[in-house]
């Protein structure tokens, strides 16, 4: 493994944990229906990138259905 | 661990780092003199333009901040049980900031003044003098211990139009830009303030112990003409060089 190869592979493991950690605030500080809307927003929005064909319909609905209250982050 | 951790454990300068840079230009038959007129010639101006929208409360720029230290820290720390705080640290932030208000209204061109003002206090500011240092150290590596940088180098240097672009926005004109030269020069008084005031606490040298010369001495002199501080009187018998210290 190269160099450069260890260096992502250290970036990928700490954007990884960062992104837990900010699940995880979501979940302890919204509840668990808002992590799960942004959880499906985000890995809607890797499969859109990844070429999924569906994935572009589903993220535009995903986000036409967004409130601006709950885009907010303060739905109930 | 970060990409100039591994660059010093393979024993290799930061690719794009000044002493990479520098050891390259040398490489290619630059010598001292060749590299100081390209100094002369080189200027670094970035240009903070206007985007009211994107104004973001001082409160959760300190924030991100913090967590960006946190996050160094980490990354810089060999200890597990001290790496497990520092993110404890950050998941605290990540929760502060998802609770603070962010603007409620339309943010003025006061707030976006405020918004340049933070990253020139607080980021160009402190940066600013480490970038000279480090290009000079990295000039002295290559090049020799008496190689200084050329006097009056305008090598870096900040542009704004933040408060001033009058363009297609009515609410910016002639006393928005009076307002933003005039904070932006007290924001950058109160940073030097500060930094003498810090060193005036650090330099606690004595004239009893510490030859003064003869300049520092006319210096200080000039000084206490200029500046008619009282706190000298008391001090200038004792400690010198602490006697020019601000109010």
């Amino acid at each position: 493994m190269s160099d450069d190869d260890t260096l992502d592979a250290d970036l990928r493991a700490l954007v990884g944990a960062l992104g837990q950690l900010l699940g995880e605030v979501l979940e302890a500080l919204e509840g668990k229906a808002l992590f799960a809307h942004v959880e499906l927003a985000r890995l809607t929005a890797r499969a859109r990138r990844e070429e999924d064909e569906d994935a572009q319909a589903r993220f535009g609905r995903l986000l036409r259905d967004l409130s601006p209250t709950r885009t907010l982050g303060r739905a109930a | 661990m970060t990409c100039r951790q591994r660059a010093r454990s393979v024993g290799q300068p930061e690719p794009g780092s000044f002493p990479a840079v520098l050891g390259a230009l040398a490489a290619q038959g630059n010598d001292a003199h060749a590299f100081g007129q390209m100094l002369g010639r080189t200027l670094f101006n970035p240009v903070f333009t206007a985007h009211p929208t994107q104004a973001v409360r001082r409160t959760l720029l300190r924030n991100e901040q913090r967590i960006a230290t946190a996050l160094m820290a980490r990354m810089q720390s060999t200890d597990v049980l001290e790496q497990a705080e520092y993110l404890e640290r950050i998941r605290d932030e990540v929760g502060i900031a998802w609770q603070t208000d962010e603007q409620s209204v339309q943010p003025s061109v006061a707030d976006e003044v405020e918004h340049l003002l933070f990253y020139l206090s607080q980021v160009i500011y402190p940066i600013a003098p480490t970038v000279f240092c480090a290009l000079e150290d990295a000039a002295r590596n290559v090049y020799g211990a008496a190689f200084e940088l050329p006097q009056a180098l305008r090598l870096l240097r900040f542009g704004s139009w933040v408060g001033g672009d009058m363009d297609g926005n009515p609410n910016v004109g002639a006393a928005t830009i009076a307002h933003t030269l005039s904070r932006q020069r007290r924001i950058v008084i109160e940073c030097y303030r500060r930094d003498v005031r810090d060193l005036f606490e650090r330099m606690s040298h004595g004239a009893a112990r510490v030859q003064v010369n003869a300049e520092l001495g006319a210096r200080l002199h000039a000084y206490r003409a200029a500046l008619a501080i009282p706190l000298m009187t008391v001090r200038t018998l004792t400690n010198p060089p602490r006697s020019w210290a601000p109010t």
